[in-house]
């Protein structure tokens, strides 16, 4: 199944992609994170390194704002968009 | 309630005019928040520009609003963030609470300008006379 990855801000710019499609079976938004720190430069230093999510970094799925807490037990499925933002900065 | 992302936030104020009082209402508060002519590197502003996920941070926006709405006892609420180019002196932010008196207007102000820029998916990259770099 192929998942859609959006990114924004400061992340866009600094990885150099705005999109991307991951494949993957059954999956958890772990997993998904892992495969984009393999293929991603900069990836691991910046959203997700060694089981952690750095600071501020805000994941969303459909929509849906996932706490850090619940990456562990989060499962994407088909045609699911996971977007990875920055830390806020508005205002 | 009014929560939105706008391109231009052009008259806030009138927007707040028009708005319905309760009776019990005593307290309007209001922040405005406008694009500084200085910027982080010390350089004299050019420009501002805000990204937004914007579904998102409109979601985002309503929820704190409903949360500090309940939490004060607040009558009304009205939150204007902008999205794209602003210019100095712009007005990008505009925050209003309407409650029976002006304590709880105070606290919940507070609390939802600083929670807007905590948590709403909403960034800005300045453009300055020495350079670009995102806030």
């Amino acid at each position: 199944m192929r998942i859609k990855v959006r990114f924004y801000g400061e992340l866009r710019e600094k990885l150099g992609v705005s999109e991307i499609e991951v494949s993957a079976s059954e999956s958890t938004l772990v997993k998904i994170l892992e495969e984009l720190s393999s293929r991603l430069r900069g990836f691991s230093e910046r959203v997700y390194k060694e089981g952690s999510l750095k600071k501020g970094i805000l994941i969303s799925i459909n929509n849906r704002l996932i706490s850090p807490q619940e990456l562990e037990r989060t499962f994407v499925r088909k045609g699911d968009t996971v977007d990875i933002m920055p830390p806020p900065s508005g205002g | 309630m009014v929560v939105k992302l706008c391109k231009k936030i052009d008259n806030p104020w009138e927007l707040l005019q028009k708005r319905q009082k309760p009776e019990n209402v005593g307290s309007v508060l209001v922040f405005t928040g406008i694009v500084r002519g200085i910027g982080k590197d010390g350089g004299r502003v050019l420009k501002l520009h805000y990204e937004a996920h914007e579904e998102l941070a409109e979601k985002v926006l309503r929820r704190i609003v409903e949360e500090a709405k309940e939490k004060y006892n607040l009558a009304d609420v009205i939150v204007l963030h902008k999205v794209g180019e602003a210019r100095v002196g712009e007005i990008v932010f505009f925050v209003a609470v309407l409650s029976k008196h002006r304590e709880e207007g105070y606290k919940g102000l507070i609390e939802i300008v600083d929670r807007v820029k905590k948590e709403a998916p909403i960034w800005k990259k300045e453009y300055t006379t020495k350079g670009a770099y995102w806030v």
